[in-house]
């Protein structure tokens, strides 16, 4: 059940974030699909270090993903489909406790981040199916 | 009292009275105490009354850090006075020291009654160049308790004459960073302490020493309270006074030798992980996991 509610929320996010304007969206779009980024298991910590940290992922970052280029934040689908990257790394088996711990920690980071006032119908929905996977995966 | 050969560097609130409680309590006497004083509101953090006259307004910024950073102590105890107070004597039982090292949480800190040598310093956080300053007059060799969290800056822990001791509330190098009770208690089902000289990482310094702790006992009440208060609880009460018994135990087991130069062994750094302050979902997991653990506070068996 988890994995057909995984693949529905991943194929919906990434059509999402293929429109968005924002660079970081897009990279995210590529940590989705898994292979989609030559070097997407350095910047999924990254981006992992910024929402744990800043509590923030700004719309676009240097090359390296250290200096944010602007104060405006991802979108809601942003935010979505990086707690999805986070709760698949989670998700792996290969991954000590604390690993998985970590990962999940970021995802719930992420979910705080979306607006309340800014969900639509859709968002919310994919923010409860999303919420309803991480719950199952802590207990 | 015994005379400590070691230096506290404090920020005033709940940690640095739980081990100067304690330090009291067990008949320490501190050779200096270092007060830091912030000269922003922490709760604000925009400077405490730039316009007043620099006496006026270090008396008026360690009155503003008393009040913010010493605020759920008292007014917990104050709120839930029935119950709190046997709890804190199970605690004190628990791990073994008199109940009266809880009171300088909620009274007066009289630096004068902690130590031989006492300073306060107006201070614009850790980077602020008076610290390094004060640490370049310490006498050679000196061991300093830093009680605060957080990142120290390289330049005040590369001051050749003083050596930074830190507790952390985490087995290292396992558990290092963030909220380390609580993720000690996920991941270990327990809690757990160490002892290190700080470097310039997070938590990566050589370590003196570890040790699993025991559970707290927890009182029925305490668990009836929602998960945001229940944490404040724990930092109030729990998270300190566990640092501050391991560092006893730690003083006791190593009396008579140079708190500079403890054995201590270089840490592992591709061992562990690190973690930043958890999520209050993930929080309230880690609370409940703590309630099945432990037993209840015999305090609150005998009351019920």
């Amino acid at each position: 059940m988890d994995s057909h509610l995984r693949t529905a929320l991943q194929g919906q996010l990434s059509h999402q974030l293929r429109q968005s304007a924002s660079a970081v969206e897009h990279d995210i779009a590529g940590l989705l699909a898994e292979g989609g980024l030559p070097d997407g298991a350095s910047r999924q910590l990254r981006y992992q270090r910024k929402i744990d940290i800043t509590h923030r992922i700004a719309a676009a970052y240097d090359g390296v993903v250290g200096r944010p280029l602007t104060e405006q934040s991802i979108s809601g689908d942003g935010y979505l489909a990086l707690a999805l990257v986070f709760m698949r790394s989670a998700g792996e088996a290969s991954q000590p406790a604390a690993a998985r711990l970590r990962w999940i920690n970021s995802a719930f980071n992420c979910l705080d981040q979306i607006d309340a006032q800014r969900r639509d119908d859709r968002v919310l929905d994919q923010y409860a199916a999303l919420q309803a996977l991480m719950r199952s995966a802590v207990t | 009292m015994k005379r400590l050969g070691l230096t506290a560097l404090v920020y005033d609130g709940p940690m640095a009275r739980s081990y100067l409680g304690l330090l009291r309590c067990s008949g320490y006497r501190l050779e200096r105490i270092v007060l830091m004083v912030q000269a922003r509101d922490p709760g604000t953090r925009r400077p405490v009354a730039p316009w007043l006259p620099a006496k006026a307004r270090h008396y008026l910024a360690r009155r503003v850090q008393d009040l913010r950073m010493n605020h759920w102590p008292r007014e917990y105890l104050r709120q839930h006075r029935a119950w709190c107070e046997p709890w804190l004597a199970d605690l004190a039982r628990a791990y073994g020291f008199a109940p009266e090292a809880y009171r300088l949480l909620t009274g007066r800190l009289n630096l004068a009654d902690l130590a031989e040598h006492q300073q306060e310093i107006l201070v614009d956080g850790m980077g602020d160049p008076l610290l390094t300053e004060w640490a370049q007059r310490l006498p050679p060799r000196s061991p300093v308790l830093f009680t605060g969290g957080g990142i120290v800056p390289a330049a005040l822990l590369s001051v050749p004459q003083c050596r930074f001791i830190h507790v952390h509330p985490g087995v290292l190098p396992d558990i290092r960073g963030a909220d380390g009770l609580l993720w000690s208690l996920l991941l270990r089902s327990r809690p757990g302490m160490s002892a290190f000289y700080m470097n310039p990482g997070l938590d990566t310094g050589e370590i003196i020493r570890t040790q699993d702790m025991a559970l707290p006992p927890l009182p029925a009440e305490f668990l009836a309270l929602d998960a945001a208060t229940r944490y404040r609880f724990l930092y109030a009460f729990v998270d300190p006074m566990l640092r501050a018994v391991f560092l006893l135990r730690l003083l006791q087991e190593t009396q008579g030798q140079d708190l500079f130069e403890l054995p201590s062994h270089a840490q592992d750094e591709a061992r562990g992980d690190t973690f930043h302050f958890m999520n209050p979902y993930l929080r309230e997991f880690a609370l409940e996991r703590l309630h099945a653990l432990c037993t209840p506070s015999p305090a609150a068996r005998s009351a019920a």
